[in-house]
């Protein structure tokens, strides 16, 4: 396989599709990352604090890493406009609000954050050396993500009758928002990135394998998302990868784009 | 929440350095034990990490206790 070092070696509209990919992957980590941080006090044991407080680090820090090569893009979507309208960000619809609960932040864990890992999986068996020769590292740190949701899962799935209840309500609410991530079965922008070699599968092939990663976390439990899931594509947003725009609380949105703190002269 | 079972961790940063205790966690299945060692003793680049049950560890030495409990006569 020859590897693309040089971005003007893809065509326009490849690049354009890499862009969004990109711009919706830094995006989810970076939210993923605020909603972990939001629980690394109020988890149910102090490990487990800790062990929030680690992953929200290193999702911020592969957010850094996916925006260092999407910003050597021309097409990146990301504009002055940013700072103030939700929709320029295209972070997934189960991260709008902030997780509720310890149970939200490991069905959170579990099916947004693997969602994002066989994405990369794929990336590194593609062809784009920016991202491959960086994405080593961010998936070994991703393993203990895994190990992390599925010792939880598995643990709150054998716990009390409301535990289980809730674990059902919040995967079948967060479950449609990742299925929906994969898009409709063309023009969903993931085959155009397999057309070009950057993504090594189909986004139908993507969105089985994502599915053959998260089962195993549910089985032997009497939980389990839903396999025969219709989605309605109208209003489906292929830059965004999701259908309309992020409704995010106002403080998320002045944490993530750093308003509180222009007169400093950072942000994002 | 079970309160779980404590175990240790043991990690090095080089090839020459010996396996090194670092500190321990509380953690209700080795799974947990793993993430959360990982997790809070990250402050190097460690190239070999493990843990190990407390209660699997076979004492060769007891040490003996500070203060001696008598019953009351």
């Amino acid at each position: 396989m020859t590897l693309i070092s040089n971005p003007e070696d893809l065509g326009a509209d490849e690049r354009q599709s890499l862009a969004n990919w990109l711009t919706a992957m830094s995006d989810t980590k970076h939210l993923l990352g605020l909603r972990y941080a939001e629980w690394c006090t109020g988890g149910p044991e102090l490990e487990a604090n800790i062990a929030a407080s680690a992953m929200a680090q290193f999702e911020l820090g592969h957010a850094r890493v996916l925006r260092g090569v999407l910003s050597d893009l021309p097409e990146d979507p990301r504009g002055a406009s940013r700072a103030t309208d939700r929709s320029t960000w295209f972070s997934i619809g189960a991260l709008d609000r902030p997780f509720s609960g310890w149970v939200d932040l490991v069905i959170g864990n579990a099916l947004v954050d693997t969602l994002l890992t066989v994405n990369l999986g794929s990336a590194l068996a593609g062809n784009y050396h920016p991202l491959t020769q960086r994405l080593r590292k961010v998936l070994a740190e991703e393993e203990y993500h895994s190990v992390h949701a599925d010792a939880w899962v598995k643990r709150l799935a054998s716990g009390p009758g409301e535990i289980v209840e809730r674990l059902n309500q919040v995967i079948n609410n967060v479950w449609p928002h990742c299925i929906a991530w994969f898009g409709p079965n063309s023009g969903n922008g993931l085959d155009e990135l397999h057309d070009a070699g950057v993504l090594a599968d189909s986004a139908a092939d993507l969105r089985n394998r994502y599915i053959e990663t998260v089962s195993p976390m549910f089985e032997g439990a009497s939980i389990r998302p839903m396999s025969d899931l219709e989605i309605d594509w109208d209003g489906w947003n292929k830059a965004g990868r999701r259908h309309g725009v992020p409704v995010f609380e106002d403080d998320c949105f002045a944490m993530i784009t750093g308003a509180n703190n222009r007169t400093l002269g950072v942000g994002d | 929440m079970a309160t779980g079972q404590l175990y240790e961790v043991f990690a090095r940063r080089t090839r020459d350095e010996p396996l090194g205790h670092v500190g321990t966690v509380n953690a209700t299945s080795i799974d947990f034990a793993r993430v959360y060692a990982r997790t809070t003793y990250d402050e190097e680049n460690w190239i070999e990490m493990i843990v190990v049950e407390r209660a699997a560890m076979i004492p060769v030495i007891e040490l003996e206790p500070l203060v001696e409990f008598k019953e009351a006569e």
